[in-house]
């Protein structure tokens, strides 16, 4: 992984381990909360349907820390860091 | 995922009497479509992983009484080696969304909670949308699955079936064991609900040739479990995938467990109310089950283990998986069960048809 002029590359999988991306030349400032949605869509995962919004997380492989939605990239990613995308979500009978 | 000039609606009404409640547009959910036929390709041994594949084509299939846009589903295909994986999807896919939709005209007051409604389906072409793009650029990198050659007839010999088998669903193998864990668990969670995750292995008998799964361990999660609801958190899939990497047997993702206790009715119900009327414990995906299943299990191989546990009806195993992109309930067989000393295959194989016959 390649780090351009004041940005860095990472990569992401799910939770699976099944499907990875990289995220190329992210500017240091940007968010968790910026980047979270962008990989959603290209991963294909729903954000939210009409029972309500799924919340997503990042958690960086290396230590397990689970990264906030304010934590900007260049605060808690290292260049060709891996971190995985994973969901809080409920299951349930529902009675 | 999919090149496709059309947006979609659902348009819902009243059965009775029959007075249109309006119209609801929807965002389709295209990857159940797309992996099933990813493991149609896989099964048929066209492909031999899921990765480097193109986009799927999506047309719709009008309704002929009707017209356009009405639609009766769509045709969805996917190419791949010089032949392709081609299936009509009805408007029961939309089934769910229609359901989610119904609620809208409930709080409108429309539609009364439990009332039967109907609903059609309307491809209207689709207007460009203004996009904004992120400060950054994704590429997305195809893992390849782990595929573990074997022979399914090994299997199958000391294999006991549960549930009733259709042909096209690839066969799926739990080792007793995780049976057994999941099962106490259930039963050591008392009135909550507890889960976790199945891991094993994806296995090719390229001979026939047919895919089909290998669950070898029950990994517990520590989720949050209530009487009605289990919370999968961050930390569960932390915990969860650290307890897969410590045993380091190369065993992937393949599905999850989760129980539905019915021990909390025996402290409110008591014999004398229901004695001519007994419940049934029923097993079913509820609409969170579905949503955890489709975010954390997209792949078609993707399974749930559901272990329904009631005073009244006893303790159940059924398990659920896409089918047609879909989340149905489907069999399972179980092997490396305790069975007596004798419990083997005598004879050799028939080749004959007289199970097709049977069918």
């Amino acid at each position: 992984m390649s780090v351009a002029a004041n940005t860095l590359s990472f990569e992401v999988r799910d939770i699976s381990g099944q499907k990875s991306t990289t995220v190329n030349d992210c500017p240091p400032d940007a968010s968790i909360s910026e980047v979270i949605p962008a990989l959603l869509g290209l991963m294909s995962l729903p954000q939210n349907d009409l029972s309500g919004p799924i919340t997503h997380s990042l958690r960086r492989d290396s230590d397990g820390a689970i990264l906030h939605d304010s934590d900007t990239i260049g605060e808690v990613v290292k260049p060709g860091e891996r971190l995985v995308l994973q969901p809080s979500i409920d299951a349930g009978s529902g009675l | 995922m999919t090149d496709h000039p059309f947006e979609y609606v659902l348009e819902l009404w009243h059965k009775l009497p029959g007075i249109v409640l309006g119209r609801v547009p929807i965002k389709i959910d295209w990857v159940p479509v797309r992996e099933a036929l990813i493991l149609d390709l896989l099964r048929r041994g066209v492909i031999d992983q899921p990765t480097a594949l193109p986009s799927i084509s999506v047309k719709p299939v009008w309704d002929e009484h009707i017209g356009p846009p009405a639609i009766i589903g769509f045709r969805a295909t996917l190419a791949a080696a010089g032949t392709e994986a081609s299936r009509i999807f009805t408007t029961t896919y939309f089934k769910a969304q229609a359901q989610q939709a119904s609620r809208l005209f409930v709080e409108r007051g429309g539609l009364k909670q439990g009332e039967t409604f109907e609903y059609c389906v309307l491809a209207i072409p689709r207007r460009p949308a203004a996009q904004t793009s992120p400060r950054f650029s994704l590429t997305q990198k195809e893992i390849p699955l782990l595929i573990k050659p074997a022979k399914i007839e090994r299997l199958m010999a000391g294999a006991l079936l549960f549930g009733t088998q259709k042909p096209q669903d690839f066969p799926v193998f739990f080792h007793w064991r995780v049976l057994e864990q999941a099962s106490l668990q259930t039963r050591k969670a008392g009135s909550s609900e507890t889960g976790g995750l199945l891991v094993g292995h994806v296995c090719r008998d390229a001979e026939l040739p047919e895919l089909f799964l290998e669950i070898t361990e029950l990994i517990p999660a520590s989720a949050q479990g209530e009487l009605t609801r289990l919370s999968f958190t961050p930390d569960t899939w932390t915990d969860v995938q650290a307890a897969i990497d410590r045993r380091n047997r190369g065993e992937i993702w393949l599905g999850w467990f989760h129980s539905h206790s019915f021990y909390y009715e025996r402290q409110h119900d008591t014999e004398a109310q229901e004695r001519f009327d007994r419940k049934i414990a029923t097993p079913f995906l509820s609409e969170e089950d579905c949503r955890l299943h489709r975010v954390c299990f997209p792949r078609a191989y993707g399974i749930a283990l559901l272990i329904t546990d009631s005073p009244r009806s006893g303790m159940s195993w059924t398990t659920f998986g896409w089918r047609s992109g879909e989340l149905a309930r489907r069999a399972f067989h179980v092997i490396r069960t305790p069975l007596p000393t004798g419990f083997e295959i005598k004879g050799e194989k028939n080749e004959s048809d007289r199970e097709h016959v049977m069918q």
